[in-house]
């Protein structure tokens, strides 16, 4: 899957293209062992847009998000790929343009909000440095200043006195409140929020989505959000990517692709939510490859109810219409149907 | 449905903390009947687990009766609880913490049978093997350790497990929420399977109304300790009473983007459960609440036009303002 999804580096606000990720590192009996995490990522996300980055455990969701922001430990290495932010290539800067994009232009929100604050520092006191971080100039009342409006904006009661809380004393839902307030406090242009709202209660769950949402539609600001839950995907999101071992396999905007899935992957995965499941049918099994050794062609053909010997060499991309793509063999013959 | 195998009446845990006495589970009454799944839903420290946990006397209740087949077992002394729990058996969300690694998924389902049963070793290996494939593990996958099987594999062995000694009662704690939704819906046929094989009931934990939709035949919502509703698995989907189950309802997103939602988003902090108000626990947030809502004890009362099974605690039912509007 080498050709690029359908947006171009102009008017995509974020432009992954083809990003390979292995997890380089010498076994017990010290030969290189290549775990191939991410196998030619692409997607594209236009300014304004709402992105669901999905798939199951393991698919590397997550570790795109890493590989984008330049996040990645030893033994992950990016061996390949593009990543477009603002017309600049995010995996070819150096560390400290990389550093000046990370906190401003670009906000992440993680998964555990809890582990995510710095426990000895007061909610206010690492607002103000983070906004000073990327602005030296600003004062620190100015600073504080705008830490109370924007965690009056993220629905913070009380947000002055709130400045002076402990990250221990929040709930789960006011600290992910709080990292969302930090995400934006230097207004970016991207959002990266990973699993935002796992393990979350689904009450305070529809508060946050609907307050990312929101959030992201009056600053125009364009979000990709990680996450295994369809009903997210369905409801909070304009676009959804499907990820299945490392590659992206299907693209476009909801309505088509909840309506005509193309990648028989996807089709699976929306069959196994609650609502479409009927207990006791046929249903397709087994593991995801293993990415010490994965086999030619399609990654999903050892699993895919419809493989064909064909599926052994590269699937193409097939454009479907309303701008969406899947990477299947059978895609356009079947999307018609 | 025969006769009761579990009556449990006024069941209240408290737990003495430094910060003050938690009320986790407050004055819960229900029966189970064989064969019968209860769905048990609510969200984080609404005391669904540690009910499930009481059942089994895991943990000793405060006050309240617990009679399990007939037998009054809430204050059994521990040795005559350990002897029950070959027919009360539990399933736990995590199925990784639940297994002793350093044993295989043989030897681990072999275990069950060993404290439970008299079988010669050479009928626990057969028996062992026939579990194994009962619940879709081959016999090669049971020469594995827990870290050479994948989640739903793990969970595989705990419902082997539990099944193993042939239990009346099988809690199930959350038993699919760590899994992915293709693994999901394995193990959601493999329970309905043995529910309808093995005739056992069960006390189904989730948080996930979609889950328990396929499988409860009734489902009592918890909310701060208190069952706030408790109906038939299609009368409560159709027509929550309670404000909490309505705007747990609303808030459950289905993974297809026409469908409507009727939204209705709490605002309003969760009362701490050291300092539960003296009237409905859900007033501070409820979008329907009257002054005396938040004074008035409520019960589980019949819910006016419905099923006399369908009962609701909530002060607005007696003047139909109970539903949210919109």
């Amino acid at each position: 899957m080498t050709a690029p999804h359908g947006g171009d580096t102009l008017t995509a606000l974020l432009d992954v293209r083809d990003l390979h990720t292995h997890f380089i590192a010498r076994d017990l009996d010290n030969k290189v062992r290549t775990a191939r995490a991410l196998n030619g990522v692409s997607f594209s996300l236009a300014p304004g847009r709402i992105l669901g980055l999905v798939g199951e455990t393991g698919a590397g969701k997550s570790l795109t998000a890493l590989s984008v922001l330049g996040l990645l430990k030893p033994p992950a290495r990016i061996v390949g790929g593009q990543a477009f932010f603002e017309g600049r290539d995010l995996l070819a800067l150096p560390p400290d343009e990389l550093n000046a994009l990370r906190g401003s232009r670009i906000g992440l929100v993680v998964q555990s909000p809890k582990t995510s604050l710095d426990p000895l520092a007061r909610i206010g006191a690492q607002l103000v440095r983070l906004q000073r971080a990327h602005r030296p100039a600003l004062s620190a009342a100015e600073a504080e200043a705008r830490a109370v409006e924007i965690l009056a904006s993220v629905g913070i009661p009380d947000p002055q006195r709130r400045l002076r809380a402990w990250p221990h004393e929040l709930s789960g839902g006011m600290a992910q409140r709080v990292l969302i307030a930090m995400a934006l406090v230097n207004e970016p242009a991207l959002l990266i929020a990973d699993e935002p709202t796992t393990g979350l209660d689904v009450t305070v769950q529809a508060q946050i989505l609907d307050l990312l949402r929101a959030m992201a539609l009056a600053r125009g600001i364009g979000a990709v959000i990680i996450t295994h839950d369809l009903g997210v995907v369905a409801h909070y999101c304009d676009e959804a990517a499907v990820m299945f071992a490392g590659q992206v396999v299907e693209q476009g905007p909801v309505g088509p692709l909840f309506a005509r899935p193309a990648h028989p992957y996807t089709r699976g995965l929306i069959a196994a939510t609650p609502e479409r499941l009927t207990l006791r049918a046929q249903r397709p099994t087994g593991s995801p490859p293993n990415l010490y050794a994965l086999p030619e062609g399609c990654l999903y053909r050892d699993r895919c109810p419809i493989a064909e010997a064909r599926c052994a060499t590269p699937p193409p991309l097939v454009a479907l219409p309303e701008g969406h793509v899947a990477s299947c063999h059978f895609a356009s013959t079947d999307a018609a149907a | 449905m025969s006769a009761p195998i579990l009556q449990v009446t006024g069941l209240a845990k408290r737990f003495p903390t430094p910060g003050g006495v938690v009320n986790a589970v407050n004055d819960v009454s229900f029966t189970l009947s064989g064969g019968e799944t209860l769905g048990l839903v609510g969200e984080s420290g609404s005391g669904k687990s540690t009910l499930g946990r009481c059942v089994l006397r895991l943990v000793a209740p405060s006050a309240g009766r617990i009679v399990f087949a007939g037998q009054d077992i809430t204050t059994a002394p521990e040795s005559r609880c350990r002897a029950l729990r070959g027919s009360m058996q539990m399933v736990f969300q995590d199925p990784w913490a639940a297994l002793n690694p350093r044993m295989t998924a043989r030897d681990l389902i072999e275990e069950m049978l060993l404290l439970h049963t008299r079988l010669s070793r050479a009928e626990r290996r057969d028996e062992a093997e026939r579990l194994g494939l009962r619940v879709r593990l081959p016999s090669a996958m049971l020469d594995r350790y827990p870290g050479e099987l994948s989640g739903g594999q793990q969970q595989r062995v705990c419902i082997a497990r539990a099944i193993a000694t042939k239990p009346a009662l099988i809690v199930l704690d959350e038993p699919t929420s760590s899994l992915d939704l293709s693994v999901r819906a394995g193990i959601l046929d493999l329970l309905a399977e043995l529910k309808e094989e093995t005739g056992a009931a069960m006390l189904f934990i989730t948080h996930d109304l979609g889950t328990l939709r396929l499988m409860a035949d009734r489902v009592m919502v918890m909310y701060l300790g208190r069952v706030v509703e408790q109906a038939p698995a299609a009368e409560i989907y159709e027509r929550p009473a309670h404000p909490y189950t309505q705007a747990l309802m609303s808030a459950h997103l289905p993974a297809d983007p026409t469908a409507k939602l009727a939204r209705h988003v709490l605002t309003g902090e969760i009362p701490s459960p050291i300092n539960l108000p003296p009237g409905c626990a859900f007033a501070s947030r409820c979008p329907v609440a009257l002054p005396n809502c938040r004074e008035r004890a409520t019960n589980l009362e019949a819910v006016p036009g419905a099923q006399a099974t369908h009962r609701a605690a909530c002060l607005r039912l007696a003047d139909g303002g109970n539903r949210i509007p919109g």
